[in-house]
């Protein structure tokens, strides 16, 4: 064993670089995703054109609540021109302030204050609406409770006691100064997250894939090494040549859960998100022992790259990582069974995918040819 | 000019010898197209086929919170979608472990005397971590609907300061409060009349299916152009390298001959895709169309290729190129907006666009097979297509030159 540790450290000396760039590279492009994400989310701008034909104290108030909200982009234009862009998708929806308005507002008239424009391909409307209505019937509550108290006011004979615009001011300042109704959204059996930036975005499934990729690229080193000129003096040597690639692929292994455990380790400090150690460890042992058996039946290291990367993007999308994939997982749990991801994403340790891979392992190191050269 | 036949000749032999590699070269793409899709619309179908389930924990037990989560099941929009059931916070618990639940609502006990005075209170949201996808839909729902509470506080609280001052009974007060409350509640639920919704149709645009399509057509042509010239590519010793220099040979040649094998390979392919769309009439094109579709997939083919080879030239270590060449495609294809619509990107990002060859690329057949534009600009995509072919040429002469 000790030498072969030797023999693989003098190896990675020379290959240092690509050895630790494939080491680290989940973890990395992880973090990059998820934060690339992040930026994004909040940089996502919908363009949403705002109709209104009569400027008063409301319509300006609306706008400008509109235009500090951050995923919109409020264009304002004629309603002639708004259509158009509409027809043409450069617009996502279009909003029309009733001319009536402020008039409707004040009285107290709740119906038909707007008028929403949207196509077939504006995917951002229902939420712009919600945004929208949640604006205007801002404003409504506060005409309304200015007038309610203005009516209660002369039923105790004290008419006009406080101004309308005394009122509504009043009524900014406590919703301001207030932050008084919270929800919070925790999973059960979990510890409390209070991070408003939750999100739907499955970051072990990221992370997974990454390491799909990363392990299959990392265990080339048998396509290389069974070509090798050395081949044949292994029939003068103490070990056979299975044993060799069992023991460094043993040595390759447990060099990736080092790196996951600092992965854990990281994960649970930035992102809080955590794992059981027993899973890591099954998930590990079953993809580098997969990626272990796939290399063996392959003779150009390029050819296997490409299946490699194959691979990683069809079991990528099969496990959620770009659109979530619970209706799948419902409807087909079969499939889910062949997922090399699945256990490790469900807390689990092996599924059938593990068991055909070990019952691969055992074949290859039962099979015939325990000669020492071939394999 | 005479390698490069030599070599094209070597790709056809390659391509017959590899028969078999071809069809799952051109089957990926269209397996990977597929199996997203069929993620999205199984996705799409459970939340169909059931009502999302969710508990309400009262822990107040007030008129107040009986009346919101009254409401909460009656509304037409939320009772379609879900399907709300008062019990205990036990009950809740042990239903989300069996998986009959996928969140619980919980009000606090005290959540209604806070509300009218003014403290800050909080609902909770129990989520089952099995369906998570589902709680932040719920969450979305509630939050909307905690965002119309909380308006109508601020100002019931308004209403209570202001009623103080007046010859009332703290009863009556209170009575007017609670009137107040339940009217605003009534104004929230029917919060969907102040908007008379309007879907603008545009006779020429067809439904997003048809954009997905186009899109889904893009994205599968743009994978063969990387699978393909990934295939054409060959790792050569260096002994190799060096034999072929002695005889003249240049990278560029070689490259060159990898272009033009993908690109007609790939074209062959694309083509086929089209015409099959054509035949069970997803598109329809006329005859002027065909020649401004070949010309803009051409000049997107070259840029694209000239791309990657550009990738090829600078990064050597095979791994790390094909990385850089898959997470290039991944970006061209983001840019190109056969994904998402570019409509959504952030700004700085639109900014960008105008020189993104995939966005005008697919900008313009997009308007061409779809919308039925008969006119597509071509010179901003000719213009980067030989600026990148331009590139390549002297990046390539360039390492030609610090070697020798």
């Amino acid at each position: 064993m000790k030498d072969i540790v030797i023999t693989r450290l003098m190896r990675f000396k020379k290959q240092a670089l690509s050895l630790s760039f494939w080491l680290l590279f989940p973890l990395l492009m992880t973090l990059l995703v998820v934060y690339g994400f992040e930026q994004m989310k909040t940089d996502v701008n919908v363009p949403v054109g705002v109709v209104a034909d009569e400027s008063s104290v409301e319509t300006d108030g609306l706008m400008e609540e509109m235009k500090k909200t951050e995923f919109i982009r409020l264009v304002e234009t004629e309603e002639a021109a708004a259509k158009n862009q509409l027809e043409k998708h450069q617009l996502d929806s279009v909003f029309k302030v009733s001319p009536d308005f402020s008039d409707d507002i004040a009285e107290g008239r709740h119906r038909h204050l707007l008028d929403s424009y949207h196509s077939n391909q504006s995917f951002a409307y229902v939420p712009v609406k919600e945004m929208v209505i949640s604006y205007v019937q801002e404003d409504f509550y506060r005409s309304r409770a200015a007038k309610v108290l203005d009516r209660l006011s002369a039923k105790y004979g004290e008419e006009g006691k406080w101004s309308r615009e005394e009122i509504i001011n009043t009524s900014k300042e406590i919703q301001q100064e207030q932050d008084l109704l919270d929800v919070s959204l925790q999973m059960s059996g979990e510890p409390s997250n209070n991070d408003d930036s939750a999100m739907p975005l499955d970051i072990w499934a990221i992370w997974a894939s990454f390491t799909l990729l990363a392990t299959l690229l990392l265990f080339d080193w048998i396509i290389q090494e069974r070509h090798a000129g050395v081949r044949p003096r292994f029939a003068f040597m103490r070990y056979s040549f299975k044993h060799y690639l069992l023991l460094n692929g043993v040595l390759y292994l447990m060099l990736s859960l080092v790196l996951n455990a600092v992965t854990m380790v990281l994960f649970e400090a930035v992102l809080q998100k955590t794992i059981s150690m027993g899973t890591m460890f099954a998930f590990q042992l079953t993809i580098s022992l997969g990626a272990f058996l796939l290399a063996h039946l392959f003779k150009r290291a390029f050819a296997y790259y490409m299946v490699s990367f194959a691979i990683t993007l069809v079991i990528a999308v099969g496990s959620g990582t770009i659109l979530p994939n619970q209706g799948l997982i419902q409807q087909f749990p079969w499939l889910m069974q062949l997922n090399p991801l699945q256990p490790f994403l469900e807390d689990g340790y092996v599924n059938l995918f593990s068991i055909v891979v070990v019952g691969g392992a055992l074949f290859w190191y039962l099979k015939r040819g325990t000669s020492r050269v071939t394999s | 000019m005479k390698p490069i036949h030599l070599f094209l000749e070597q790709h056809v032999k390659k391509a017959g010898r590899k028969w078999y590699a071809l069809p799952l070269l051109l089957l990926f793409p269209v397996l990977i197209i597929g199996l997203l899709a069929l993620v999205a619309v199984t996705f799409l179908n459970q939340e169909d086929e059931e009502a999302i389930k969710i508990g309400l924990v009262d822990q107040d037990e007030s008129e107040e919170t009986e009346m919101v989560s009254d409401l909460l099941s009656d509304t037409e929009e939320l009772g379609s979608l879900l399907e709300i059931t008062p019990m205990s916070e036990e009950e809740a618990e042990e239903n989300i472990k069996n998986n009959e639940l996928v969140s619980y609502i919980v009000f606090p006990e005290g959540f209604t005397n806070d509300l009218y005075n003014g403290n800050a209170t909080e609902i909770s949201l129990i989520g089952n971590p099995n369906q998570p996808t589902n709680s932040y839909i719920v969450k979305e729902l509630i939050d909307s609907v905690s965002r119309h509470i909380r308006a109508a506080q601020a100002n019931i609280l308004t209403m209570n300061k202001y009623a103080k001052d007046l010859p009332m009974t703290d009863g009556q007060r209170n009575q007017f409060v609670f009137g107040q409350f339940k009217d605003f509640l009534l104004y929230t639920m029917s919060r969907d009349q102040m908007v008379k919704e309007h879907e603008v149709t545009n006779q020429a645009t067809e439904a997003p299916v048809y954009y997905f399509m186009l899109g889904g057509w893009f994205v599968v042509v743009t994978i063969w152009l990387l699978g393909f010239y990934t295939f054409f590519t060959d790792e050569r010793t260096s002994g190799m390298k060096q034999r072929m220099r002695l005889y003249g040979v240049r990278d560029i040649q070689l490259i060159c001959a990898k272009i033009i094998s993908t690109f007609m390979l790939a074209g062959v392919f694309t083509a086929a895709l089209l015409w099959l769309f054509q035949i069970i009439d997803i598109v329809e094109l006329y005859v002027e169309d065909v020649g401004r579709i070949i010309s803009l997939m051409s000049m997107y083919n070259f840029s694209f290729l000239a791309c990657l080879a550009l990738i090829e030239t600078i990064v050597h270590a095979p791994k790390i190129k094909l990385l850089v060449q898959c997470c290039f495609t991944f970006i061209v294809l983001l840019l190109s907006g056969a994904i998402i619509p570019v409509l959504y990107y952030p700004s700085y990002i639109q900014q960008l666009l105008p020189y993104s060859f995939s966005t005008q690329a697919f900008h313009w057949v997009k308007e061409v097979v779809l919308n039925d534009r008969f006119f597509a600009e071509m010179l901003p995509l000719g213009v980067m297509m030989f600026v990148s072919l331009a590139t390549l040429l002297a990046v390539s002469w360039l390492k030609e030159r610090v070697r020798t």
